[in-house]
């Protein structure tokens, strides 16, 4: 193996044992949608304008919140955070009517609890497809490249995209940025990428060999 | 003459290009319509429907130790997630509030959503009772599944049976409870016909003022007058095989096994698929798993996405932005060519958003990642032929060993393609499916357009 690729490999490791000891102390950041939060609704009764709700909310409840618009004619709203205070609950329903005259008061507005979704959940479903393609390009990296060793190729094949995604998923331990409904994303452009370098390696060594 | 060509080429690409990204408005009831067909967009991009379930309070809360309450909603959300999985529901998402069991579901919004919501609380209760005293003798935990099926007789009447499979304990308590109950049918039918026929002959023995005490004396005649075998049957009390109260009639008894008739024999095609549909509903319900704790739905609501529509269309003109650099730097490297396929390059995304547009397609977050990987294989594909073109100054060569490199080195990710198309989770399928286009439209567009368009610009 070249220096500069031991180099690579070395940080990776690194990169990864750190993202191990993180997760095992702190666990991952999820996203608030997937997080034990809080939440208020109130019906407004007409359409209503997310970006000055949205405003509202950032005053009063700071980051992270998530505010959507619910049910199907958009006239009620849904207010997110980790935790809402009565406080902040009165402060959102008054400034709300401050803007729109609907007949919902703060203290009829009631704080719910969201419940959390696990990790494995969110992610449980991918595991079967992705074994399945796995094996069937393991089986078509064998077969084609066995000339660079079928020991080298099978290594490859597995060890490059797997490490790939712990580096990744350690990047997001270690940044604490919180894992969403853009993480799979993610996770298949790592992949499609690590795969195809790997194709490109063995089809260089191929042709070295030839 | 190529000169024209080529300006015609650029411009059906813009007209292309207008009809995708403008589209084609034409008044409709006084009202301009856009009659391009729209983006089908995935629940977290669109909308979804959100369903709160709570659990219902019962008298023997407090019995029940807060570690198996736990339990017991682990239990229920692994039931809901079969229930939704046996049912075809693949795009959801469950959450459980372990304090008060309380369950979330996030469903995308479609025709089935509304049936989804219903059978998460849906109940299907298979008791055996004492049909006198109601007593249960075999209970909802001693039943392990349910299979339906149905006979066709030579008149093309059907019967469906609901074949009802018993855990082993059920079986040992099904034995132990026949010694002393009559279950099946036949058997039923039997002592009723019996019990009739002596209630007869009490009627013309007795006077007829004392019709209520001369009943119950001669019953017991009855009873002393019959043979040893007659007697034990008639002894058996009548036990009833019941789905949410109501009675089915026993067919047959085999090991750990009871069939029991769903409907009446009949060739009405109507009946018969109600008859189906409701043998399918409690064989998917007992399949599912039990639900130990009762739930209701607490609420059911249509959520909009929190990507709003303004924050997508800020990720397209970034996205665009940079294409644009990129084609830029085509036009400044490779010249008159870097233009033709950059022109070729904006074409080829018109065409691309179209047909994800018509062949339904639906656009989810992951969809969104599918599209920048093909925007980004094109590009690839682009400079590698315009790279092979100024190399070579061959161009079917140069198109040959493009195609040979750049596909080669995609097979994995084809796989990968094909693997996601055929997955039935929408989020993946959606992967599957926008890549799948993409790398088809990659290798025909380029081979049409692109390549007549190098080949224009080389004869010139």
């Amino acid at each position: 193996m070249k220096k500069k690729n031991l180099i690579i490999l070395a940080i990776m490791i690194v990169i990864i044992i750190i993202g191990i000891i993180i997760t095992s102390i702190f666990g991952l950041n999820k996203e608030l949608r997937f997080k034990d939060s809080q939440k208020i609704d109130i019906y407004v009764g007409q359409e209503i304008d997310l970006n000055k709700i949205k405003n509202i909310a950032n005053e009063v409840l700071g980051s992270p919140n998530m505010v959507q618009i619910i049910e199907i004619y958009g006239d009620m709203v849904t207010i997110r955070a980790n935790s809402i205070s009565t406080e902040q609950k009165d402060s959102i329903v008054n400034k709300v009517k401050e803007i729109y005259e609907f007949d919902q008061t703060a203290e009829e507005t009631d704080i719910e609890t969201v419940p959390a979704t696990r990790i494995r959940d969110m992610f449980k479903k991918y595991i079967l497809p992705f074994g399945i393609a796995e094996l069937i390009i393991l089986i078509y990296m064998t077969i084609k490249y066995y000339k660079n060793g079928i020991f080298t190729v099978i290594l490859n094949t597995v060890l490059v995209p797997v490490i790939c995604e712990l580096v990744l998923i350690s990047l997001f331990a270690i940044t604490r940025i919180p894992i969403g409904i853009y993480t799979p994303s993610l996770i298949l452009i790592v992949f499609a990428c690590a795969i195809t370098y790997v194709v490109s390696k063995m089809e260089k060594q191929q042709n070295a060999k030839a | 003459m190529r000169k024209v060509k080529i300006l015609t080429i650029a411009l059906a690409i813009i007209l292309l290009t207008l009809v995708a990204f403008g589209g084609i408005y034409i008044q409709t009831q006084n009202r301009m319509e856009n009659k391009v067909k729209g983006y089908d967009l995935g629940r977290e991009i669109n909308s979804q429907r959100v369903a709160e379930l709570k659990v219902k309070t019962s008298d023997n809360e407090e019995e029940i130790s807060q570690e198996d309450k736990l339990k017991n909603y682990e239990t229920v959300k692994k039931t809901i997630e079969n229930r939704l999985d046996n049912l075809g529901a693949t795009d959801y998402t469950i959450s459980l509030n372990k304090n008060d069991g309380t369950i979330r579901v996030e469903l995308p919004e479609n025709d089935y959503t509304d049936m989804y919501i219903y059978y998460l609380t849906a109940d299907s209760t298979i008791q055996i009772i004492d049909k006198d005293s109601k007593d249960i003798l075999i209970d909802k935990d001693m039943i392990k599944g349910a299979k339906y099926t149905y006979n066709v007789n030579a008149s093309g009447s059907y019967q469906v049976y609901e074949e009802i499979e018993l855990t082993d304990e059920g079986q040992a308590k099904l034995n132990e409870i026949l010694n002393e109950y009559a279950l099946l049918q036949t058997e039923i039918d039997g002592i009723e016909e019996e019990s009739e026929a002596s209630t007869e002959s009490t009627g013309t023995e007795s006077t007829g003022t004392e019709n209520t005490e001369a009943e119950s004396t001669t019953t017991e005649n009855t009873g002393t007058e019959s043979t040893g075998e007659e007697n034990s049957e008639q002894t058996k009390k009548v036990a009833n095989l019941t789905i949410d109260e109501t009675a089915y009639e026993v067919s047959k008894i085999e090991k750990n096994k009871i069939t029991i008739k769903i409907g009446t024999e009949t060739s009405n095609s109507t009946y018969v698929n109600n008859y189906i549909s409701q043998a399918a509903e409690i064989a998917m319900l007992q399949d599912s798993g039990k639900m130990p704790t009762s739930y209701e739905l607490y609420s059911n609501r249509y959520e909009y996405s929190n990507i709003t529509e303004t924050q997508l269309m800020y990720f397209a003109i970034a996205a665009l932005a940079v294409l644009l650099v990129v084609l830029i730097v085509y036009c400044i490297i490779y010249k008159v060519s870097g233009i033709l396929a950059s022109i070729s390059f904006i074409g080829f995304l018109a065409i691309y958003s179209l047909v994800l547009r018509y062949a339904n397609v639906m656009i989810s977050v992951e969809g969104l990642c599918a599209i920048i990987i093909i925007i980004l294989i094109n590009l690839k594909f682009n400079q590698e032929l315009l790279q092979k073109t100024k190399k070579l100054n061959l161009l079917n060569e140069a198109m040959k060993i493009t195609y040979k490199d750049i596909y080669l080195k995609l097979i994995p990710v084809i796989i990968l393609t094909l693997v996601a198309c055929l997955t039935k989770w929408d989020n993946l399928s959606s992967f599957g499916m926008v890549m799948f286009w993409g790398l088809v439209l990659i290798a025909l567009y380029n081979f049409i357009v692109t390549r007549t368009f190098l080949k224009l610009k080389k004869n010139k």
